[in-house]
């Protein structure tokens, strides 16, 4: 019932299915385009949404030569690129990246999701006919046939099936079924069950089992390790556990998240890049700022807090994550706060040490404003400002004159 | 509330921490998180408890009795086999299928003219002829998937090479398993009506189920339901609570709609809040139209329900395809928006039509289409979006948002990568959820904002499944609402359970954790799920007996399930509480209590582990009792003696009966059947040595014993000599799983030593063998006479036989030779040209189409000709008779060559072009 976390564990028959949709869909993405071209005049509303989407076209490929240019590959001119991308397209079996010239693979989500109302377009009011839609698929099934009847009977039963509208149910037993897989298979319903009944013991001994097993990859299930650690060890644990797997997987920073690569797996919860900071580091520092109470955390923990969040931010390769520069000052403001509640200690004191301790205070308040302020610069996070701007006048209200 | 980056909002799973807001202002609550900790604890111990089935798979309440005899309905199949045991099946017993068959003859005016006329027979002043919904004709549409064609006829015609037969053994493989018609969904409901007149009488709403019956899901069943108390105990506290439930009381609360079209969806508009009233109409999506259906009166005091349905929107009134999915206007029950599996959407308004009946008819200028040509599926869905003129449209990879009055669309969600859209619900004006293969997303549709937005997902884990939907219940409190979600596939009884909250300022937030609920009694996957909408908690709350506790662990949730693949909707409710257990002495119906009775059976069956420890430490629980009784006084010898005495006195007196009886089945006994073995807490040694004693005797008085060596082979898959190795062995084995092996394998293995053992009398034997021999037919009883032969013998007549075969095979070889001399090269001329006839046809045929299977097989024609005509042709070695022929056959042959050469590299070529 739940996903394995394992690596490359579809069958072969699982990827020749997928090769053929992606064939039939390139097919009638080309015939659909060049009955568009060919026939239909221009009109206004048409040639609006096409300009928008050319637009749109040339930005992704600007975007993807700046990306290029950052991993290394010399990209001269245009031509030299025109040219990769035919290659690319008329080598054979690459009809995934084929398809996906078209589409962008988002980094941060599952899906693409639209950012703002600039794209909106006007209806299109073109229905489709039966007649257009016959010959359109007409040309597609019947450059689908031969790499069809290669292929084994079940295979094009079910894919004949499939383009007639229709879901595949067994679609997901793409597992190998070898013995390896099974164990797996096993290990990993049995850990989500104890989990979900809060059977920690349990559940920890099948995660321990799951990521020695060979092909496994911890990267799958990191958060359910570090919730099951941090119920049966505790936070303090948890937070080891995070740290560690943070320092074995610390090279996303290099990583450029390549458009051109088939990945397998979607990197949302499992990997980062230069532009997106993994979850885990992400779930670390949330896990470390808001679980540890203001008592037990000493300040130089609080320091060591600190200074990783600056390594993240102010060494290059920059972080440019908004959410990063968001914890950032708000790390700073819950700092403020804590040294404004202790301030009352220095109300008796001699007025030097109470100016130290009213500039500490000031000093945070200063970085956080700063922080979030850059937070929204990144304009990617919406930060509660109303709860913000109170917190600061709670702790300005708390400061000795 | 939550800090949210644009535009993923806050992404969560199992584990995963999101982004939070510092409140440093009280101690307890400092930061605000996206996960609620306390839905975690409330949704511990969920569990489902049976209340049985609410209908059953003929659409009948089970409960209720006086509709059960007389109401047929298509999911019963009519056999085509003529089987008399599946004819007769109708009636009670064989006379009575005789009278009847009598009657029939009778009425045929064959042999018996005069009608035998029963004794008991009554004659009724008024018969209600039954109305089977099999043989209803259809009228638009024909179910392909059920179409009628006799057994036989697909048996026959599938081995063949005809071209039905070909057509059927295909057809019958592509409409398998493996796929699935994605538009169908939705095929039960419990919602709540509120006609026009009960809403001006200021009545209540009706709960009312709707949904689909029958085995071509043809039939709409409704019903009004009414409410009931079960009791629920709790062990634990000895307390016992009343659970307000709802079912279907009697026959005239049903009412069944048939059509004679497969029922794809069943769509309920859902009102905006602020209207305050629940619909009284819906829809019903079929193949080829779309109707809705009125409920215009439901009688309080009987229950009879009045209902008036709508024209029919046929599917080519709007384009060319039939419809996937249409929505109410939730502020405008009037209002409608259809949409067909190709993306084509338009908008549609209910309104009075001529004949004095109401329609539905299309917006010409409000219409469009989101047809994406990379988009496979069927499955569409369309839904009011933010406010009056925006819809929300999605297949499984897009979803758009337009605004059909402002004229403007936007792709919202494009997911073409790593996930596909599987399910969308408007929870209410504010807020939706969409469900796709990795995460449950809540999404913002206020008013206020100008677009859909993300604001929170969980990330569901549930490994790649096409067939996952969802439902989800809302339960209101006073400063949050809970939403559960429940996430259900047609594969395994499983839900997969996530509770959400959102509080009165708006903030939304997660469980920490999931959770896994089986459905009992639920065997195949599951089609739908649907709850009772209760308003508030209190209504539940009331009859609570404990009312200090009333909180959130008391509460249930009525539940309802329809089973994939058949029409079964089950009754459920859902408990927070470990310990609420179905009270047994309550007034259920007997129905229910017996299958509750089976479902507990099945689960036990199943569930109990199975293993040697405790099978053997179960035997030796038993042996220890016996044991215990014996008295350990009297000699061991004297005991094996006293019994050793009491087994031969009766077999004496046994074998001396068997000599007079000639019934064959008491050929063989068991020494069981003489007496028990005692328990003897003795060794091996002293058993074995009693038995071969006791055969030893018997030996003399013609009696054969179970041969113990055949025994231990068929035991331990190896000759050995005595008891004592089986003894050894058996230890060896478990002496690992517990402390009392040698007592216990002593033990078990005199007992199967025991009651293994049997015996007959030799000559009766013979006999019965004579006697076997005789009664059998001729051929059998010649292998049967060949067993007992010498190889020497057998040899002669296997030669006997070999000349008998020689003679009978050569006549023929002879004339065959003869034969076909002249005639092999008549037919060689003539396969030479239906070659060159068929490999012009393909030439042609392959130049001009391309298509795949027709190709295959007429290439493979010739070849297969070719080959065929191989071993006709002469042969090297004969000279031919006529000169003619000598320039005739190496022509042949080259030409064949040629053509051979020919289509492998046309095949060749093509194969390159295409790869």
């Amino acid at each position: 019932m739940f996903e394995v976390p394992t690596i490359d564990s579809t069958k072969r028959s699982v990827v020749n299915f997928k090769k053929l949709r992606y064939q039939y869909m390139n097919h009638m993405y080309e015939r659909n385009r060049y009955n568009k071209n060919g026939q239909g005049l221009p009109t206004p509303v048409s040639s609006e949404n096409e300009m928008n989407a050319s637009e749109d076209e040339v930005s992704h490929k600007r975007v993807r030569k700046r990306w290029r240019r950052i991993v290394g590959e010399s990209v001269s001119s245009d031509e030299e690129e025109e040219e990769e991308e035919e290659d690319e397209q008329e080598q054979e079996g690459d009809e995934e990246k084929k398809y996906f010239s078209r589409y962008d693979k988002p980094e941060d989500s599952f899906e693409r999701w639209a950012s703002n109302t600039k794209h909106r377009k006007s209806i299109n009011r073109k229905m489709m006919s039966y007649k257009k839609y016959n010959k359109l698929t007409k040309y597609s099934r019947k450059k689908i046939q031969v790499p069809l009847i290669r292929s084994n009977r079940k295979l094009q039963e079910n894919f004949l099936s499939v383009i007639d509208g229709y879901e595949l149910i067994d679609d997901n037993i793409n597992l190998k079924e070898n013995f390896t897989m099974v164990n797996v298979k096993l290990l990993t319903d049995l850990m989500y069950e104890s989990i979900f009944k809060e059977n920690w013991k349990i559940a920890y001994r099948c995660f321990t089992l799951l990521i020695r097993l060979p092909k496994t990859s911890i990267r799958k299930i990191w958060n359910l390790g570090s919730m099951i650690i941090e119920n049966l060890e505790g936070i303090n644990k948890t937070i080891e556990f995070l740290k560690l797997f943070n320092n074995i997987h610390s090279r996303y920073k290099k990583k450029i998240f390549n458009q051109t690569v088939n990945y397998r797996e979607a990197p949302v919860f499992n990997d980062g890049s230069r532009n997106k900071t993994p979850i885990y580091i992400k779930t670390l520092l949330w896990k470390e700022i808001t679980t540890t109470s203001t008592s037990s955390r000493t300040s130089s923990n609080y320091n060591e807090l600190i200074e990783y969040l600056s390594e993240l931010t102010l060494i290059p390769p920059f972080m440019e994550d908004s959410e990063i520069w968001y914890i950032y000052g708000i790390v700073h403001l819950q700092r403020a706060n804590e040294l404004s509640m202790n301030l009352e200690h220095y109300i008796d004191n001699s007025s030097s040490s109470k100016d130290i301790a009213n500039n500490e205070v000031v000093q945070n308040i200063k970085l956080a404003q700063k922080f979030l302020k850059k937070a929204k610069e990144l304009s990617k996070i919406e930060v509660p400002e109303r709860q913000i701007t109170l917190m600061i006048k709670n702790i300005e209200g708390r400061m000795i004159h | 509330m939550l800090p949210i980056r644009r535009p993923i909002g806050v992404q969560l799973g199992l584990g995963i921490e999101g982004p939070a807001v510092y409140s440093g202002t009280n101690e307890a609550g400092k930061w605000i998180t996206g996960v609620n900790e306390k839905l975690s604890e409330r949704s511990l111990h969920m569990k489902m408890i049976s209340l049985g089935p609410l209908l059953d798979k003929r659409g009948n309440s089970p409960g209720i009795k006086d509709n059960g005899n007389n109401s047929h309905n298509d999911d019963e199949f009519v056999s085509d086999s003529d089987d008399s045991d599946s004819s007769r099946s109708g009636f009670e017993d064989e006379e009575e299928f005789e009278h009847w068959k009598s009657i029939l003859v009778s009425k045929m005016n064959w042999d018996n003219l005069s009608p035998v006329i029963p004794e008991n027979l009554q004659i009724f002043s008024k018969v209600d002829m039954d109305h089977n919904n099999f043989y209803d004709i259809n009228e638009s549409a024909s179910l392909v998937h059920r179409d009628f064609i006799p057994g036989h006829v697909l048996e026959t015609s599938g081995t063949q090479n005809g071209d039905l037969g070909s057509f059927l053994s295909r057809h019958r493989k592509k409409i398998s398993t493996h796929t699935f018609d994605p538009t169908i969904s939705g095929l039960l409901h419990v919602i709540k009506i509120q006609t026009v007149s009960d809403l001006r009488n200021g009545k209540d709403p009706h709960n009312f189920v709707v949904c689909v019956s029958g085995n071509s899901r043809s039939r709409l069943v409704l019903g009004v339901m009414d409410d009931d108390y079960v009791p629920l105990s709790e062990p634990d506290t000895a307390m016992e609570t009343k659970a307000r439930t709802w079912f279907i009381k009697t026959s005239k609360n049903i009412v069944n709609i048939p059509y004679q079209t497969q029922i794809k969806k069943i769509v309920f508009p859902k009102l905006s809040d602020m209207f305050d009233r629940t619909p009284d109409m819906f829809a019903v999506i079929t193949d080829t139209f779309i109707q809705i259906i009125k409920i215009t009166n439901i009688n309080s005091t009987s229950g009879n329900i009045t209902y008036s349905l709508s024209e029919k929107l046929k599917f080519n009134e709007f384009s060319d395809f039939p419809f996937s999915d249409m929505a109410f206007n939730p502020w405008d029950m009037n209002e409608i928006a259809v949409v067909d599996i190709m993306g084509n959407w338009s908008i549609g308004k209910i309104k009075k039509s001529l004949n004095n009946s109401w329609k539905i008819s299309l917006v010409n200028d409000m219409s469009g289409s989101i047809f994406d040509e990379e988009e496979l599926s069927n499955w569409k869905k369309i839904s009011w979006s933010s406010s009056y003129t925006r819809l929300v449209i999605m297949s499984r990879s897009q979803m758009i948002e337009l605004d059909f009055m402002q004229n403007w669309q936007i792709t919202i969600v494009e997911a073409k990568s790593w996930s596909t859209l599987r399910d969308y619900k408007r929870v209410d004006d504010k807020m939706s959820v969409l469900l796709t293969s990795k995460e449950i997303i809540f999404l913002d549709t206020n008013s206020k904002n100008d677009q859909i937005t993300r604001k929170l997902s969980w990330k569901h884990d549930i490994s790649l499944d096409n067939t996952i939907k969802f439902s989800f219940h809302l339960i209101k409190g006073e400063e949050e609402t809970e939403i559960i979600i429940f996430i259900y596939s047609k594969k395994h009884p499983l839900l997969y359970v996530h509770v959400f909250s959102i509080n009165v300022e708006g903030l939304l937030q997660a469980s920490k954790n999931s959770r896994v609920i089986t459905l009992p009694g639920v065997s195949n996957g599951i089609g739908d799920v649907t709850f009772i909408d209760s308003p508030n908690l209190e209504s539940d709350q009331i009859y609570s007996t404990d009312t200090e506790n009333s909180s959130w662990n008391t509460s249930w949730i009525n539940v309802y399930v329809k089973e994939n693949k058949t029409s079964v909707v089950h009754r459920f409710i859902l408990s927070r509480s470990r310990s609420h257990e179905l009270n047994g002495n309550n007034n259920q119906s007997e129905t229910t209590k017996i299958l509750n009775d089976e479902i507990e059976g099945e689960i036990n069956q199943h569930t109990i582990p199975v293993s040697v420890e405790v099978y053997l430490h179960k035997i030796f629980e038993n042996l220890f009792d016996f044991d215990s009784k014996i008295d350990d006084s009297q000699n061991i010898y004297d005991l094996f003696q006293s019994f050793g005495y009491k087994i031969s006195n009766e077999l004496n007196g046994f074998i001396d009966k068997l000599d007079d009886r000639t019934d064959h089945r008491m050929v063989r006994k068991f020494l069981k059947e003489f007496g028990e073995f005692p328990n003897f807490r003795e060794n091996i040694a002293e058993f074995e040595s009693f038995i071969k004693q006791l055969m030893e005797h018997y030996e003399g008085e013609d009696i054969i014993f179970t041969d113990l060596k055949h025994m231990y082979k068929s035991l331990l898959h190896e000759d050995i000599d005595g008891l004592e190795l089986l003894f050894n062995k058996l230890l060896q084995c478990w002496e690992m799983i517990t402390d009392h092996s040698e007592v216990l394998t002593t033990k078990v293995i005199m007992s199967i030593i025991w009651t293994i053992i049997s015996f007959c009398k030799r000559s009766h034997f013979t006999e019965l063998d004579e006697e076997l021999t005789n009664r059998l037919k001729e051929p059998y009883k010649e292998i049967i006479d060949t067993w007992d032969m010498d190889e020497s013998e057998l040899d002669e007549e296997l030669e006997k036989a070999d000349l008998v075969n020689n003679q009978f095979f050569s006549q023929p070889q002879f004339s065959l030779n003869t034969e076909t001399q002249i005639p092999t090269i008549r037919s060689s001329q003539v396969s030479r040209n239906v070659n060159r006839g068929t490999s012009a046809t393909t030439n042609r045929v392959s130049k001009i189409s391309r298509s795949r299977i027709g190709t295959q097989n007429r290439l493979e024609r010739p070849v297969s000709s070719f080959l065929s005509s191989q071993p006709s042709t002469l042969p090297d070695t004969m000279t031919p008779a006529f000169t003619l022929m000598q320039s005739n056959v190496p022509t042949l042959s080259q030409s064949q060559g040629t053509q051979l050469s020919q289509r492998s590299k046309k095949k060749k070529k093509r194969v390159g072009g295409f790869g």
